[in-house]
């Protein structure tokens, strides 16, 4: 689903050149839920900007489904993030003055795809995730938890190839984070989706079918999930830990 | 390094800001300022009449314009203050003192709007200055009143500009009282949302309210004094709150309210703009509402223009012959022969000169003039009422070549074609003739009414100006029983068009005025009875104001000759400074709408920047981000635009049919003309909401 090829990214300031990212290379099958962790400027944020378009890397390649990233203009990359990509940030990014349910909906909007089918959809998604019961409340008025399912839903929309999700968790207390990571889980199970998601929480990593770890803009090393996601984590922790010298994270 | 450096550091750095701020103060002041210093020169205040109705719109209009300008400086000073927030908030989080960061906080924003308000003050005097010495230019044939700066204006300048400097120290002393860091840290990101959900039921009270408000407010007192002869008092202007808050209502439905309906693709294609709008709700309704009250009031004034001109226009076609005086028998007036030398020094031909002799004594009448204490009319009929002109049967035929038969004992009144009773006027008031010479009544019927413009006097040809005729035999009775008062000849005639008969009138006008007796010298309301019995201080006995080498100058004079050939070429020049005023505030308000529009244009693009970077990352491509960026945009300008033109072109077509409770031809044919002014314009709000959206979509790299 997603191929990432010698990939280089540098960032100039003042007269002096930054490598962020040193000849990255992996791939993501179709249905896969990875995480890539790593400590403070590893480079996996720059990574997910540059998978998602909203920064240019210097060197190498990005291909979703055998499709080049770089070569795409404005219009064509905006139809990317629409149609073959789906986000989930951080801070949510939920539109203020719309419900949970028109949030969900946004992606078709953009789309301009037509109404039935759209409301069809997110009525699915928002019972999925189990936020049915504030789909005519605003953001304001939800718990943190619950704008991150929205975001979730909403990321799902338009059936993308691939979710990017950044730090999801974040801003999350552990219940919070349970629930939201529970959602990626159920979109993979119910609808095959393809999750990158980006994170600092191991507990979050555990739930994943692989983990890349990132260490100065290099791929460390990666993990696959072969068990129950406690006995990941332990392992998850170990390997962080053994790459900060010996201090668990 | 101080405080106050810091704060200079920091301003240098978010100039934009700043600039916005000043930039609006300045506006409000130099366009206010300007407005007062051009109302109290000599050059206005000497040429509308005290009391009369144009001072009164000019007035109001005004005030229209002063709140708009100041709620705008309000929420430019909000704005100003919420982008300051985050910065007093970090210090006040860094541990500096409060009263320290408010007095540097005042002392900035004080200082800058004290040196912008003298600012707008100067240029708003070299504004008034430029319009002014413009206006003289225009309007110097129709008055000797000079452009001049007076104390009453510059003071009054200076006292809009203390309110507007008060206003914005008032919000800033409240914005810092506020104890709570968070709330002052969180002001930035403070969301201004309309109710989030209203009811057509919301926009029905609102419409309702609206034309409740107009209907008790301008109509009902008119109904009321018709039908019930009753004044009931200027409290039906509070009514007009209720207009106010109809419209508030309108705006908060048109932002608040977008349903799903009958059209759900269109509600979802608008989606992200409504949701977007209805987080900035309240700013944007508060604009919107100022922005259609300017408007009202621009166009209202913009609308004196062709009402005016339209009247005139009709005024003069109304008239049988093109030359029409009279003068009272005592004048050593101009004959016939003088008429036709004259004409021959011009190379005018004279054609259908014809003269007819009206005597004038005491009639009865009503005066209706009275009010009660309850605020009842009183009609209270009197049997020496004013002095009126009778002319017999025969000579009105002779001078008119219109058949008329008089019974001996009756009347007919002679008339305008517009004319029309009402509570105030009355063809049949008059019952009686006053014999001096012998003290003794002739009693005389109502027969009817004769229409010739040309030998109405004053407006319509009511009360003092009646002009009656009766038959010959009446006439004799009338002429031989009185003498107190001097008959009046009539002079009617027409002439060849073109230049020189213009400047045969100019000479004709000048020779007139020249050659009259004393006793015409009076104004317009002069009444000899009425003056003597109500004093020489009364509206009755005002002595004439004229100028015989400048008839296009105003004049109030009641033996004025009308040669439509020279108000034909004179035009609307008599009334240029009415219009140029009227045309002042037109441009004054439509100014502000502008400015006010651009303005808010800019905050929303501005404000929804994060949003917009949202959108984009979520796959929204420039034309869609544009799109919605369009679809907030119009809001400003669009339903203000279309309510406050359709408001006030309902409210104009109501005036013209209130004033006589009927539409006249003129006024129908006027419409098409307001609605080419609305559409003028609109066309202004149009260019100004393209060039915002190119404004927006440039600093939003769109």
């Amino acid at each position: 689903m997603l191929k990432v090829n010698h990939l280089y990214k540098s960032y100039r300031s003042g007269g002096n050149t930054y490598e962020v990212l040193k000849d990255v290379n992996f791939q993501v099958k179709e249905g896969e839920f990875v995480a890539v962790m790593g400590p403070s400027g590893s480079g996996k944020t720059t990574l997910l900007n540059c998978i998602s378009c909203f920064i240019p890397h210097d060197r190498g390649e990005i291909l979703l489904k055998g499709e080049e990233l770089s070569k795409l203009n404005e219009k064509q990359i905006a139809k990317v993030r629409n149609q073959k990509l789906g986000f989930v940030f951080q801070d949510f990014m939920l539109l203020d003055g719309l419900t949970v349910f028109e949030n969900v909906c946004l992606p078709k909007v953009i789309k301009e795809e037509p109404y039935k089918k759209m409301e069809e959809k997110a009525e699915g998604l928002l019972k999925m995730f189990d936020i049915a019961s504030i789909r005519n409340k605003y953001p304001a008025e939800i718990s943190g938890g619950q704008k991150q399912r929205t975001a979730v839903a909403r990321a799902l929309m338009n059936d993308p190839l691939l979710i990017l999700a950044d730090e999801p968790t974040g801003n999350l207390d552990s219940r919070s984070s349970e629930a939201v990571i529970q959602a990626f889980v159920e979109a993979k199970k119910k609808l095959n989706a393809t999750t990158f998601m980006v994170t600092h929480d191991s507990f979050s990593a555990s739930y994943c079918d692989r983990v890349i770890v990132m260490k100065d803009g290099k791929v460390y090393q990666e993990l696959t999930r072969m068990g129950q996601p406690r006995e990941f984590m332990e392992e998850l922790l170990e390997v962080l830990g053994r790459m900060n010298g010996g201090e668990r994270l | 390094m101080r405080l106050t450096k810091v704060w200079g550091k920091l301003r240098k750095k978010n100039k934009e800001h700043y600039r916005q701020f000043y930039f609006c103060v300045w506006f409000a002041v130099m366009l206010i300022g300007s407005y007062l210093m051009m109302l109290c020169s000599p050059l206005v205040s000497e040429t509308l009449p005290v009391g009369g109705d144009s001072r009164k719109q000019v007035y109001m209009i005004f005030c229209v314009a002063a709140v708009g300008c100041i709620i705008f400086v309000v929420y430019a000073t909000g704005l100003f203050l919420r982008y300051k927030s985050r910065e007093v908030g970090v210090f006040l989080a860094l541990g500096t003192d409060k009263g320290r960061l408010s007095r540097a906080l005042i002392w900035e924003m004080g200082q800058g709007v004290l040196k912008i308000a003298l600012l707008g003050l100067f240029t708003g005097g070299i504004l008034a200055l430029l319009i002014g010495k413009i206006f003289e230019a225009i309007a110097k044939e129709a008055t000797d009143s000079k452009f001049a700066f007076t104390l009453p204006g510059i003071g009054l300048g200076v006292l809009f500009s203390v309110v507007i400097f008060l206003i914005i120290l008032v919000q800033a002393v409240r914005f810092m009282r506020r104890s709570n860091i968070m709330d002052i840290l969180n002001e930035q990101r403070k969301q201004e949302s309309v109710k989030k959900m209203v009811s057509p039921r919301y926009l029905a009270s609102g419409l309702l309210l609206t034309v409740t408000g107009l209907l008790v407010g301008f109509v009902l007192p008119t109904v009321v004094v018709n039908l019930f002869h009753h004044w009931l008092g200027s409290w039906t202007n509070l009514f007009y709150l209720l207009t106010l808050v109809g419209l508030y209502q309108i705006m908060v439905y048109s932002i608040s309210c977008h349903r799903r309906g009958k059209n759900p693709q269109k509600y979802y294609r608008n989606l992200v703009s409504y949701g977007m709008l209805k987080f900035q709700g309240r700013s944007i309704v508060r604009n919107m509402l100022v922005i259609t009250l300017l408007l009202a009031g621009g166009l209202f004034a913009a609308f004196y223009i062709p009402t005016q001109s339209s009247s005139f226009q009709t005024g003069l076609e109304k008239n049988e012959a093109l030359y029409s005086w009279y003068y009272t028998e005592d004048a050593d007036e101009l004959t016939q022969e003088d008429v036709l030398d004259l004409a021959k020094n011009f190379g005018v031909e004279i054609s259908n000169y014809r003269e007819g002799e009206f005597v004038q004594a005491v009639g009865s009448g009503v005066n209706r003039d009275l009010v009660d204490e309850n605020g009842n009319l009183i009609e209270q009929y009197e049997e020496q009422h004013a002095v009126y002109e009778y002319i017999g049967a025969s000579q009105y035929e002779a001078l008119t070549g219109e058949k008329i038969s008089v019974e001996d004992g009756t009347y007919y009144m002679i008339q305008s074609p517009d004319a029309y009773e009402n509570i105030f006027n009355k063809f049949d008031d008059m019952d009686k003739v006053y014999l001096d010479q012998e003290d003794t009544f002739l009693p005389l019927n109502f027969a009817g009414t004769v229409i010739y413009q040309s030998l109405v006097n004053g407006d319509w040809g009511f009360d003092i100006n009646a002009r009656y005729v009766v038959s010959d035999r009446d006439y004799e009775r009338i002429e031989q029983g009185t003498g107190e008062y001097p008959k009046v000849r009539q002079v009617l005639f027409d002439s060849s068009r073109g230049t020189s008969a213009v400047d045969f009138c100019r000479e004709l006008y000048r020779s007139f005025a020249q050659r009259m007796s004393d006793s015409m010298k009076v104004g317009s309301n002069y009444d000899a009875y009425l003056a003597k019995t109500s004093g020489e201080d009364s509206m009755y006995a005002m002595k004439a104001v004229y100028n015989p080498d400048n008839p296009v100058q105003e004049s109030d004079w009641q033996f004025k000759p009308t040669l439509v050939l020279l108000e034909e070429e004179n035009g609307l020049l008599t009334y240029a400074v009415y219009l140029l005023l009227f045309l002042y505030v037109a441009a004054i308000c439509l100014a502000a709408v502008e400015i006010i529009s651009y303005a808010r244009s800019q905050t929303v693009g501005l404000a929804g920047r994060q949003v917009f970077e949202d959108l984009e990352k979520l796959g929204a491509n420039h034309t869609y981000i544009r799109r919605v960026l369009k679809k907030q945009i119009q809001k400003v300008f669009v339903l203000p635009t279309v309510v406050g033109s359709l408001g006030i072109l309902a409210f104009e077509v109501l005036m013209l049919g209130m004033n006589d409770g009927r539409y006249t031809s003129g006024e129908i044919q006027m419409i098409p003309v307001l609605l080419v002014v609305i559409l003028a314009v609109s066309l202004c709000q149009y260019l100004m909401y393209r060039f915002s959206v190119r404004k927006v979509t440039g600093q939003l790299n769109l």
